[in-house]
């Protein structure tokens, strides 16, 4: 009987001891920001520049990075307090912040434009597909049903005098978009550096860019939960900073840019595929609200969010997820 | 008719048995109400880091039910779709795994040649096959059972491997000393003597498959129950996920309690079978 209690106070020491220096290594070890970023994520690479050339440590505020699969994904870590600011799409970050509640606010953004609708190669080369309108009976991989992509899609067919019932969608990877492409699934809605990838390997060629459907169409945004903004402004500020500088950057030195894009995305053997994904991207820090709110209007048409979620004032709602106060001060 | 030995023996088992229940779980009452205060247990905590309530999720389940989602399917067509799936995967697997689980089990030369490659192949996870499987098939649908196949076909394959081995020596020697055949071998002694384990990696394989659905759902869908945990999620419809993962959880468990009917019911002749 002493030795099972000798053993139950081991194991309780063992566990509280382990909690105790778990809590306080995390405490000491606590950075100035936690960052959440999309890995390989070419609208991204402002952040990518900022951290190769070092501009973080230049301001003097340690960073912890988080990598996350999509921008979803992201949204939950911001959920859970894993990170205090995040690199996301627009779309994410707008259905999670009505849907479920998720305090962030929209700081500046990424990029615009940098999605294609894409075709399979033989289809296109053949003349099968070299419309929007000859995708009619035909399925599209999307990323999912909330994404800007899907919304491009459903604009291109508008524009085409088509509607979204004369194709069928698949939700998919982008990362398997351009494998998965078949007869009756020729076509696939994706962000670069799937296209020009896709593009480079011979699979897939553009139909239509997103900029030809929607100018200056919002995607990416740098956002911040709303607790960190309010107990750490002057961070932020610095965030944004080095953000704008970046993006600034990139416009200056597109060479060098490609450069780090193609190391980063390993694509140094298709520097040329890189080279026309950036240049379908347009890199500016201006975030298009009126392009959030036409987007929040389709969330609401296609029954996306949940019905008691929609703010009853859009523009109230929009002055309150939209801060472009900090790039101003820039 | 048993003997007296083994009536001595049954009781002794059973004796052993009950000893092992503490006096406070012997009625089935009390059993269930654990059970249920287990699942509230864990229903709480998910409800904790999840920020949703049991409304929430009984909200999203009859919507689903009645209306579907923002693609008009119900939440039977994404049942029925991920049945389908896996039901064809699994099918698939046992036709394959039980017959090269017998060859394997039964000749050592299968077992030389083949024994190697299942046993470096069997440990690469089925997600990690997705990349393959899109350039192997020209359509997702068979990339989909691909991925349902590779999660079903190892535990089949190796239960009717080891259930092969494990036959009785002596029953081949008698069978052989009869004068019969290796075809009346196989199907008189060998394969009735593996059942229960073929049985056994028929569950576990089903399981797995079942497991497998999101991962496969995930290259490319727009039904499935997988498919809508996925959809749901990046839509930040908590309710809905939930909702999703406790129709897949209940069909599994069915189709478990159904094999297991199947099993008790073909193999009468061998001990109680179990979850």
């Amino acid at each position: 009987m002493d030795r099972n209690r000798a053993i139950a106070a081991a194991i309780v020491i063992i566990v509280v001891s382990s909690g105790i220096i778990v809590a306080a290594w995390t405490a000491i070890n606590r950075p100035d920001v936690r960052i959440g970023y999309l890995e390989k994520d070419l609208h991204q690479l402002a952040f990518r520049v900022a951290l190769v050339n070092g501009w973080f440590e230049e301001e003097g505020i340690s960073v912890e990075l988080k990598v996350y699969g999509n921008g979803a994904l992201e949204m939950d870590a911001f959920l859970g307090d894993e990170i205090d600011m995040g690199y996301l799409g627009a779309a994410p970050a707008l259905t999670k912040r009505i849907n479920q509640d998720i305090m962030v606010t929209i700081l500046a953004a990424v990029n615009l434009e940098g999605s294609a609708i894409m075709v399979r190669k033989a289809d296109y080369d053949d003349g099968t597909i070299t419309h929007v309108a000859n995708l009619t009976g035909k399925s599209v991989h999307i990323p999912g049903p909330s994404t800007v992509q899907a919304f491009l899609l459903r604009l291109a067919l508008n524009q085409s005098g088509l509607s979204p019932s004369d194709i069928t969608t698949l939700t998919t990877l982008p990362s398997f978009m351009a494998e998965s492409l078949s007869a009756a699934e020729p076509a696939f809605v994706a962000w670069e550096p799937f296209n020009a990838r896709a593009e480079y390997d011979g699979l897939a060629v553009p139909l239509v860019l997103s900029g030809e459907i929607w100018p200056r169409h919002p995607c990416c945004v740098v956002a911040s939960s709303n607790s960190f903004l309010a107990s750490s402004p002057d961070i932020v500020q610095t965030v944004i900073d080095i953000h704008v500088r970046a993006e600034e950057w990139i416009v200056a030195n597109p060479i060098a840019a490609i450069q780090i894009a193609s190391e980063w995305l390993e694509m140094e053997d298709a520097v040329s595929a890189v080279e026309t994904a950036f240049n379908r991207i347009i890199f500016d820090y201006s975030v298009n609200r009126t392009g959030i709110e036409m987007y929040l209007s389709y969330l609401i048409d296609q029954d996306i969010l949940l019905p008691h979620k929609i703010p009853l004032d859009i523009e109230a709602f929009l002055g309150s997820f939209i801060n472009t106060t900090f790039v101003e001060s820039t | 008719m048993s003997s007296p030995v083994q009536d001595a023996g049954n009781v002794a088992v059973e004796k052993a048995r009950h000893h092992e229940i503490p006096w406070f779980l012997e009625s089935n009452i009390i059993r269930w109400a654990l059970a249920s205060l287990i699942l509230i247990l864990l229903w709480v905590v998910i409800a904790f880091f999840s920020r949703s309530t049991i409304i929430e999720v009984i909200e999203a389940f009859i919507i689903l039910s009645t209306e579907g989602d923002s693609g008009g399917f119900v939440l039977a067509d994404h049942a029925a779709q991920s049945l389908f799936i896996v039901t064809v995967g699994f099918c698939v697997a046992v036709i394959t795994a039980v017959p090269l689980g017998i060859a394997i089990g039964r000749y050592s030369i299968a077992d030389s040649v083949l024994g190697p490659v299942v046993e470096a192949t069997r440990p690469i996870p089925p997600i990690a096959w997705i990349p393959l499987s899109l350039l192997i098939f020209t359509s997702l649908l068979s990339a989909q059972v691909f991925i349902i196949w590779i999660g079903a076909f190892f535990p089949i394959l190796i239960n009717t491997t080891t259930g092969v081995k494990r036959t009785e020596p002596v029953h081949i020697d008698v069978a052989k000393t009869f004068g019969a055949s290796e075809s009346r071998i196989l199907t008189s002694v060998v394969i009735p003597s593996a059942a229960p384990e073929v049985f056994a990696g028929m569950r576990i394989g089903f399981g797995i498959g079942w497991m497998c659905l999101v991962a496969a759902e995930m290259i490319g869908s727009n039904k499935g129950l997988g498919y809508l945990i996925w959809t749901m999620q990046q839509v930040g419809w908590t309710g809905a996920v939930i909702a999703s993962m406790l129709v897949i959880g209940l069909i599994g468990f069915l189709i478990s309690y159904l094999l297991l009917m199947i099993e008790k019911r073909l193999l009468r002749w061998r001990q109680e079978v179990a979850v």
